[in-house]
């Protein structure tokens, strides 16, 4: 498993990234805090594929892009 | 209680903790009030030990771009904006990457409450009302 990083290392170290955070420590607001990384990925489809082999008990799953300039969401 | 986001720009984002026989996975939501029923991302439930494809309903989906169907299943609970469900339906349905979000927090969860979106201060309540 990897190690435990901040919130605010994971941005800094998966930019614009999926990422699979383990044992996520969270606040009351669900917002997370920070956990161990175990898998990051760019593209959605393969993140999607690859977790499936992961199988930790409590994990959160983070984007850490920002909304595309120019788009608009209608969903 | 109230819940931030970011009102300048982008989907109104909320977290959300969706349970099933495997654990459980705290996910990131667009709170749509546009979205009679709350979706989530295909491979998540897959994750939790949902088999969504193993559903036998199907249930119609109006999209912007057309009728689809999607598998709806049963999460034994799911919690968001402090509020917990038990024997939740969630419809199973990936939504496009550029959209940074795992699914949509939708009427179905916020019905018999007060939803006030607060766009100056970025914040959320979901109160009982009065």
């Amino acid at each position: 498993m990897g190690e435990t990083l901040t919130m605010a290392e994971i941005e800094a170290q998966f930019s614009a990234e999926w990422v699979l955070v383990a044992d996520p420590r969270t606040d009351d607001a669900l917002e997370l805090l920070g956990g161990h990384v175990l898998y990051h990925s760019r593209d959605r489809d393969e993140f999607d594929r690859k977790v499936l082999e992961f199988h930790p008990r409590r994990f959160a799953v983070v984007f850490t892009g920002r909304p595309q300039a120019g788009m608009e969401f209608v969903l | 209680m109230r819940w931030a986001f970011d009102p300048r720009q982008g989907l109104i984002v909320v977290r959300a903790e969706v349970f099933g026989p495997a654990g459980s996975a705290v996910v990131s939501l667009a709170l749509d009030t546009g979205a009679t029923g709350t979706m989530v991302n295909h491979s998540r439930l897959m994750q939790l030990g949902y088999d969504p494809s193993a559903v036998p309903e199907r249930v119609q989906i109006a999209t912007g771009s057309g009728i689809e169907f999607a598998p709806r299943l049963v999460v034994s609970r799911f919690a968001s904006l402090g509020r917990v469900r038990t024997a939740f339906p969630v419809l199973c349905h990936t939504l496009p990457p550029a959209t940074g979000v795992d699914g949509l927090l939708g009427l179905d969860f916020l019905r018999g409450h007060q939803l006030l979106i607060d766009f100056r201060a970025g914040s959320i309540a979901l109160d009982d009302g009065p």
